[in-house]
């Protein structure tokens, strides 16, 4: 008995005395490479290194530290900020900088401080390479190793639909309140800072200018008319809040408008564990300047429902101003005949909440007039997906509307797929080995 | 009967004996036909909780809540009465300002034989001091010895919660103390008792339009008045008339009108509604026999006599064999009480519903898995391990069950059968694996340091046992995720979103990986396998219980702190088992070391790992 095999770290000298057969050829990779006498060619030199198991191993630590703490780092921050920050992070910000706090499982309390670390994309992105690099030097089909080749087949595309996800899909949210229409999308992730011109001679046609709020994070930055051509006045950034409440109070940082009597005060961004799972309401003040100097006041504006609409005249033109939602307006129109909210007996826990819909879309000619929407059966129109999500309620707590959560995903297949793949090839190959195991028992 | 024999026969003994504890577990237990009829009380149905249960569930888990016991222990008359009794004293003693019921219990009023009653659970030196009560054995306290100190307590407890009219900002419920926990459950316990002795909850009248929503008896109290004669006759005016007449003969001890009137009532019942009472009477049966409570002393007893089977070489096939068929009697009636739970719950196939049904469920998959394990390497590890996490998992099972129900409602989004039974099932048979070859893992270090059961097969086939165990974990961990991501994009439309369950099942998928291709690359052998998996274990206990501790919510009060000290003090010895076996020197393993002292002349070379060649030979 070779009792070197129970050493952790040791290269196998040997093929190993484990008895159980892992759909590797006999001796595993590095005889299978050994056999080749010519010299090699420096491209599959490099790819050899790179299909090394070790770098597998080490990119499985590497992104188990990365996802617990991009879980930890959900207690301070809301999950999508987490999500954009930790994993989906872009090929160019290849590394993130994790705060002590998170390091040391949230017992110091230091967010300032911080280790960089490599970021979801890039390990996964590694992780690609070098599952491909393997499969590309080792590659020879066997019936054996079918299951294999299947499940990391499976796991390429469960990697690639997850980069699509994270590139295309479009998450909103609909309200609509009982008796009445919508066809307007609301992105409560995005929001925009939106300058409003009534058509003359149309009410209902509106020119807007919207500024996405990346513009407004930074403070003193100034927005003029080379980056927003159409843009009437000047915008200087005082002070940006990624989550506020108002408050009404005398205020003297703003001089115009809704911010003279209110005050916003600053909340943390809501966190990803928190159990109800509300919106930031971010807000701003700005100092507006006229084209040719003249100070039009510092303004105060918010997302917050409390917050009203704001105007400003300019050369004879109203322009109505609002830091609002990114929203977006459907071709089609949604009436909410009716809304149900059930709880069980003596309790608060919800038992169903279902929201009846007359749908109409006449460019399209869809009239559908009983459209139910409940927990666990959406609907899907028009390569979008309507969930029941959750509702509104009057003053005395009632319900009178409901949110419905509308997903765009260019890539919802691809888990569907990729399931089925890896589910196949795990079956394939653990079941040859238990075969042969058991193969194994039967004869001895 | 001669030795061989004997041994030959010692498993179908030990089944039958294990199969005789099941049957007199399950026996009905009759009420004495002199006292009040406290079980046929029992089979009384009201709606708690949002579903229909008999009032016996309803005394047991008020008083498991408040005195972590399912049956009252009268401490003065060292006497044991069911649950039912205590709750019917409640019921019948009006709390000292509720006018509506001391009016009709007048009697009970004067008695108060409910404020004597020794169960609330006052086990923290503060509190004590807090409430004014001296420490005592049992730690169990009666109304009347709280009385004096519920101002200090109410002004404490005002405190914690905050106080809007007061101005008192309350602390949020990661900044509790331990006492702020002790004192916040106690004020709960107290909040529950009152709420029952007030009648505002179980609902108990039935609603007169058949639907579910049914009323508390003290709202049919307040709504159909006192004067019973000048009721309708209607469903909701009968049950209400019974149960004041009921109260009332139970107030004034008159046990055979009571007993009476009870069977009267139970027969008409049974009459109206036989699918629901027969549910009921399952329910009660279920509540007496209490399957999984008996199945965890039972695999504790066969991990002892498991372990100590080797003590005795010549004994010890007989005994494991005999343990094994202890283990699969026991096995069956834990699965029995889960068939029960689904049929109770209405959940075919529906294993898993809650935190406590998932503890049951993986004991009874640790146990599953073992037996099979066992049947293809009959070395008696696998018993061991099987009967210590079916043990293990059947303790926090009981741990869980403390708090209450533990067959509650569903929420609207988690009300689905199919992916309950799928998505579910899968993950949970996932954590399964990993506590199996973690266990292994242990198995595997504990043996081999202090025993030299390792050497020849021995290492190599336990490492076996851990592999294919962790085949079966990546298959049920991966599946089992991906079931998730897919409800997920069913149900609101984002296949992943990284939120800390989603990442926690993650965590478990990875870790398999990464031992699965450590293994294949060669990087760990047997002993890195055990300790990878010592390792899995404490990741399998984060995505199973860490991540219900991120987002302390509401509704997790008391739950949080010290619950999270248990998990973080067994992670922490998790991790010295692991690093005891990753960092001790091979040579100082008894299964690896030198099997004699070495001699003088051929002196151990100080290899970290390596085994001294003498011992290869």
């Amino acid at each position: 008995m070779d009792q070197t095999a129970i050493q952790p770290g040791v290269p196998a000298a040997k093929p190993m005395e484990t008895g159980i057969q892992t759909g590797e050829p006999p001796g595993g990779p590095a005889t299978l490479l050994e056999s080749k006498r010519e010299p090699k060619h420096p491209a599959l030199k490099a790819l050899e290194v790179l299909a090394d198991l070790r770098i597998t191993v080490t990119l499985f630590a590497l992104a188990l530290v990365l996802v617990f703490w991009g879980t930890l780092a959900q207690v301070d921050h809301g999950i999508w900020t987490v999500v954009q920050k930790y994993f989906r992070t872009p090929l160019t910000q290849p590394i993130v900088w994790v705060p002590l706090k998170v390091v040391f499982f949230n017992t110091i309390d230091n967010q300032v401080d911080a280790i960089p670390f490599p970021s979801g994309w890039l390990i996964g992105g590694v992780m690609l390479l070098n599952l491909l690099a393997a499969h590309a030097i080792r590659f020879k089909f066997a019936w054996n190793r079918a299951g294999i080749i299947l499940i990391h087949v499976g796991i390429i595309i469960m990697m690639l639909g997850e980069v699509i996800t994270g590139l295309y899909q479009v998450e909103g949210s609909m309200v609509i309140q009982v008796g009445q229409d919508s066809s307007l999308v609301i992105h409560p992730t995005q929001s925009e800072f939106a300058i409003v011109r009534l058509d003359k001679d149309d009410v209902k046609k509106e020119h807007v200018i919207s500024i996405p709020a990346r513009f407004l994070k930074e403070s003193d930055t100034l927005i003029d008319q080379s980056r927003f051509p159409d843009l009437p006045f000047k915008i200087k950034v005082i002070d940006y809040m990624v989550n506020a409440e108002l408050k009404i109070a005398v205020n003297k940082h703003a001089t115009r408008g809704f911010g003279r009597n209110h005050k916003a005060i600053s909340l943390p961004e809501v966190s990803g564990v928190d159990p109800d799972q509300k919106h930031d309401k971010p807000a701003v003040y700005v100092q507006l300047t006229s084209h040719k100097g003249e100070d039009l006041g510092k303004w105060l504006f918010s997302t917050h429902p409390a917050c009203d609409t704001q105007w400003i005249t300019i050369d004879g033109v109203d322009y109505q101003l609002a830091l609002r939602f990114k929203q977006v307006a459907r071709e089609f129109t949604m009436h909410l005949n009716k809304f149900e909210h059930k709880v069980f007996p003596g309790t608060t826990t919800p038992k169903d909440f279902h929201s009846y819909i007359h749908l109409t879309d006449p460019k399209n000619g869809v009239d559908r007039p009983n459209v139910e929407i409940y927990m666990n059966a959406p609907l899907y129109y028009n390569g979008e997906t309507f969930y029941q999500s959750s509702w509104t309620t009057d003053l005395q707590g009632r319900a009178n509307g409901t949110v419905l959560q509308v997903v765009r995903n260019p890539g919802w297949l691809m888990p569907y797929i990729s399931c089925g793949v890896v589910g196949i090839g795990l079956l394939i190959h653990f079941g040859l080995t238990l075969y042969r195991f058991i193969d194994r028992r039967i004869v001895r | 009967m001669n030795k061989n024999t004997f041994q030959k026969y010692l498993p179908h003994i030990t089944a039958g004996l294990t199969l005789l504890f099941f049957c007199y577990c399950m026996a009905p237990r009759s009420d004495r036909g002199d006292d009040f009829n406290f079980g046929k009380f029992g089979q009384l149905l009201v709606i708690d909780g949002g579903r229909p249960k008999p009032i016996d569930t309803v005394a047991r888990m008020n008083l498991m809540v408040i005195m972590h016991r399912q049956q009252f222990y009268d401490v003065d008359k060292s006497k044991t009465y069911p649950a039912t009794k205590w709750m019917l004293d409640c019921l019948t003693t009006p709390l000292p300002n509720d006018r509506v019921f001391s009016a009709i219990f007048a009697e009970g009023a004067r008695k108060g034989v409910a404020f004597e009653h020794k169960v609330f659970r006052i086990e923290n030196d503060e509190v004590m001091k807090l409430v004014g009560v001296e420490r005592r054995d049992g730690m169990r306290y009666s109304v009347v010895e709280i009385a004096p100190g519920w101002g200090a307590l109410q002004d404490y407890a005002r405190q914690v919660f905050g106080d809007d009219d007061m101005n008192i900002p309350g602390k949020k419920p990661k900044d509790f103390t331990l006492m702020d926990t002790k004192v916040v459950e106690l004020w709960q316990h107290l909040n529950l008792y009152m709420k029952m002795s007030a009648h505002a909850a179980p609902l108990i009248v039935p609603n007169p339009d058949g639907s579910d929503q049914w009323q508390p008896f003290r709202d049919a109290v307040l709504g159909l008045g006192p004067d019973l004669d000048a009721l309708p006759d209607t469903e909701e005016a009968r049950a209400y008339t019974f149960y004041v007449e009921l109260l009332r003969h139970y107030e004034q001890s008159e046990k055979s009108e009571f007993n009476k009137l009870l069977d009267k009532r139970l027969a008409y019942l049974h009459a109206q509604e036989p699918d629901k009472m027969f549910k009921v009477r399952v329910e009660i049966f279920f509540n007496e026999f209490e399957p999984f409570y008996r199945c965890l002393w039972l695999y504790a007893l066969l991990a002892v006599i498991a372990c100590a089977s080797w003590l005795v070489p010549t004994w010890t096939r007989p005994i494991q064999n005999a343990c094994f068929a202890a283990m699969g009697v026991a096995f069956v009636f834990h699965i029995f009480g889960l068939v029960l739970r689904m049929y109770l719950q209405d959940r075919m196939f529906v294993f898993v519903t809650n935190l406590y049904s998932s503890a049951v469920f993986i004991g009874l998959g640790c146990v599953l898995m073992c037996m099979i394990a066992e049947l293809f390497y009959k070395n008696g590890i696998a018993i061991v391990v099987g009967s210590v996490t079916g043990f293990c998992t059947l303790i926090i099972a009981h741990m869980l069950s403390l708090s209450g129900d533990t067959m509650e409602m569903m929420q609207a989004v988690l009300d689905t059968n199919f992916w309950l039974a799928t998505h579910v099932t899968c993950i949970t048979l996932g954590y399964t694996t990993t506590f199996v070859a973690g266990f292994m893992g242990i198995a595997y270090i504990f043996l081999g340091i202090f025993t030299n059961m390792l050497r020849k097969d021995g290492s190599a086939e336990l490492t076996r046992m851990t592999y294919g165990v962790l085949c079966a974990g990546m298959f049920l961990s991966f599946v089992g995720t991906v079931l998730g991501g897919l409800w997920a994009d069913y149900s609101w439309g984002r296949f992943w979103g990284w939120d800390p369950k989603e990442n926690g099942a993650l965590l478990i998928v990875i870790w398999i990986a990464l031992i699965l291709h450590a293994r294949w690359g060669g990087m760990v052998k047997h002993r890195g396998i055990a300790v990878l998996s010592v390792l899995g274990i404490i990741i399998t206990s984060w995505s199973w219980f860490g991540t219900n501790f991120l987002g302390v919510g509401l509704h997790s009060y008391g739950f949080a702190q010290g619950k999270m000290m248990i998990l973080v003090l067994c992670d922490l010895g998790f991790l010295s088992i692991a690093l005891l076996g990753a960092c001790l020197p091979l040579e100082y393993w008894t299964s690896f070391g030198p099997p004699a002292p070495p001699s003088n002349d051929q002196p151990l070379k100080p290899t970290i790992g390596v085994r001294p060649k003498s011992a290869g030979a």
